[in-house]
């Protein structure tokens, strides 16, 4: 059983927590698709200068946007990250660093198809 | 299609749109958590980081604070710190968004540190205004009471401006507290009316007494100066001249003052400001007005010369008038009109003023109250106030004798005087004493009292030599004496004595012992 990679209902949340304009949802969306590569750059450029605290704000950012546009996934996998950048150290993130980077150009994907009016 | 569900939030009944500030380093929160209050019916601006939300803070008034804890550089524990330290921004209530999931810890520490609520990141458009709403109460609740309680200081400042003493209605400034349409708007209202009737009566009690100080110093001022003419008339029966006398007198009144001044410990340390004002005053009182004296006695009627130097009262209205040193009005000038007219009648009944004295003299004689004008507005105006009286009675008088030492050495009127004490030592000593007693009241007066209404002491000093004259060298006194005294007496009640502030203060206390 695969989990979808965006859970639709989220953004029908979405769209009901900003009021219901369409606009604004589109612009939302978009800017969402444009963030994301930004940062995962920003994850991988602190990971790979041993940076904890940049690694775990991008981290944490990617998974509160994620969580509010139904990317469950994401969302948990940036968790994990965000974890282990509190616990203090980033042995053994090469996984989920690659699993991430796999699972935004999904989301990204799946987001980019996807129209304010058809929500 | 999703339509969504009643989406649109009303404000609860009374409130008014609240300013929110939305602080998120993540764009997408921002416009989310924007938006969000929007549809609310508030108003919302975004910061980007701690810093940005300070300086909006502190440039705009806002009603509440959405505050993300995770952010680069300054995050939400500093941000909250800042504004719980900050006086003018510790009551906006802020609320934290959090993921609560794993952040409960923050979400503690955050409330410990003053933060109102919590938001989770993801939450619901229902529980942000309930939260909002919430806050914004307490915000509302909280603006009131601090104003109230502004307003209770402001009536209690009233209170002890008021029991400290000095105070004007003015200075209570309670006339915005009064005009509030509440229970506290009446009680100040009838705090001030109190307030203004205390004031009242206090004021007029105080004129009174002020009025009848002034007039008790001008009849003591006219009393002690109206002397000299007798005495000297006295001490030029037995062989003296004015001009040796007038040396000896200020003499004996500098030694007199300075003398007073050293036992009180006053004698002051002159700086050169101050011996130039010494300078001016003793060439203007002790040497200009007596030689002015003896120059035009010989020459004008002593009754019709007495009547002229009355006439410095109206000299120093007018300049007061021209200069604003004082009040100047129609009263007043009333006033010294009824005094010249009571001066006038008694010499009139005395003496036949309409001898032959000549018109050119007369104007000459104009000096002698010009220059008792002229000390009258040069002593209210440039007197070094913090010099002792005594001192500078002293000083000019001393000095005065000092310049008219080469005139009578040179017009051969120096009196050397015997080891043998006599009559005319006696006079002379009295004389000094009398002259600076004078001297020391007319000051007195000027200063608390103002050079008009100190000028009046010349009416005084008429009636009052009139009277000396009868009884020290037996001279018929006229019943007219009394009516002009009347009058004069009019005349000061009509002049009022200038000055004193129109501050009353209180002597009592009305909450606390007053300390023994």
């Amino acid at each position: 059983m695969t989990e979808a990679v965006v859970d639709t209902s989220s953004l029908r949340k979405l769209l009901d927590v900003i009021g219901g304009d369409r606009d604004e949802f589109q612009e939302l969306l978009d800017e969402y698709v444009a963030t994301a590569p930004e940062l995962i750059e920003s994850i991988r450029v602190g990971v790979a200068n041993a940076d904890l605290d940049k690694t775990r704000i991008a981290a944490h950012t990617l998974k509160s946007n994620s969580r509010d546009f139904g990317a469950t996934k994401l969302a948990s996998l940036s968790e994990e990250l965000e974890h282990a950048c509190k616990a203090g150290s980033l042995d053994g993130t090469g996984t989920i660093l690659a699993a991430i980077a796999t699972e935004v150009v999904a989301v990204c994907t799946r987001l980019g198809g996807i129209k304010a009016e058809d929500v | 299609m999703f339509e969504p569900s009643e989406s649109n939030f009303q404000i609860a009944e009374g409130a008014r749109p609240a300013a929110i500030l939305v602080v998120d380093d993540s764009a997408i929160n921002r416009t989310k958590m924007r938006l969000a209050v929007r549809n609310l019916g508030h108003e919302a601006d975004v910061a980007e980081n701690g810093q940005a939300a300070l300086n909006a803070l502190r440039a705009k008034s806002y009603d509440a604070v959405l505050l993300d804890i995770m952010m680069p550089v300054m995050d939400g524990f500093d941000v909250l710190r800042e504004i719980k330290t900050d006086p003018a921004l510790r009551d906006i209530p802020v609320i934290v968004v959090s993921a609560l999931d794993d952040e409960t810890e923050s979400v503690v520490r955050a409330i410990e540190l003053g933060a109102e609520d919590f938001l989770p990141k993801n939450f619901d458009p229902v529980l942000l205004n309930a939260r909002l709403g919430a806050s914004l109460t307490k915000k509302r609740f909280r603006d009131q009471e601090k104003e109230y309680f502004a307003r209770v200081n402001k009536l209690t400042e009233a209170a002890e401006i008021l029991e400290s003493g000095a105070f004007t209605p003015q200075s209570l400034a309670l006339d915005d507290l009064a005009s509030r349409n509440d229970p506290l708007g009446h009680l100040a209202a009838v705090f001030r009316g109190m307030a203004a009737e205390i004031y009242d009566r206090e004021l007029r009690l105080k004129r009174a007494v002020h009025m009848l100080q002034g007039s008790l110093l001008v009849i003591a001022v006219g009393a002690t100066w109206g002397l000299t003419p007798s005495l000297a008339r006295m001490a030029s029966g037995i062989g003296s001249n004015p001009l040796g006398l007038a040396v000896w007198v200020n003499t004996i009144s500098g030694l007199f003052c300075l003398g007073i001044a050293a036992y009180r410990k006053k004698l002051p340390r002159l700086k050169w400001r101050e011996i130039r004002f010494f300078l001016i005053w003793a060439v203007i009182a002790g040497v200009m007005q007596r030689l002015t004296t003896f120059w035009v006695t010989e020459h004008v009627e002593a009754a019709v010369l007495s009547l002229i130097v009355t006439l410095q009262g109206f000299m120093v209205f007018g300049y007061a008038a021209a200069s604003g040193l004082e009040k100047a009005n129609p009263r007043r000038l009333l006033g010294l009109f009824v005094g010249l007219v009571g001066v006038a009648a008694v010499l009139y009944s005395r003496f036949d003023l309409k001898s032959s004295t000549d018109g050119l003299w007369i104007g000459v004689s104009m000096l002698l109250p010009l220059l008792f004008a002229i000390e009258a507005i040069f002593l209210a105006s440039k007197r070094p106030k913090e010099i002792d009286i005594f001192a500078s009675v002293g000083i000019m008088m001393s000095m005065s004798a000092f310049m008219l030492i080469p005139l009578t050495l040179w017009q051969g009127d120096f009196m050397p005087l015997r080891v043998h004490f006599g009559k005319i030592e006696l006079l002379i000593i009295l004389m000094g004493v009398v002259g600076s007693t004078s001297l020391l009241l007319a000051f007195r007066l000027i200063t608390t009292a103002g050079a008009v209404f100190a000028s009046q002491s010349a009416y005084a000093m008429t009636v009052a030599g009139i009277i000396w004259g009868m009884l020290l060298l037996d001279e018929q006194l006229s019943a007219l004496a009394w009516v002009a005294f009347a009058l004069i007496c009019v005349g000061l009640y009509l002049v009022e004595p200038a000055g004193g502030d129109d501050r009353v203060i209180l002597n009592r206390s009305f909450s606390r012992k007053r300390s023994a």
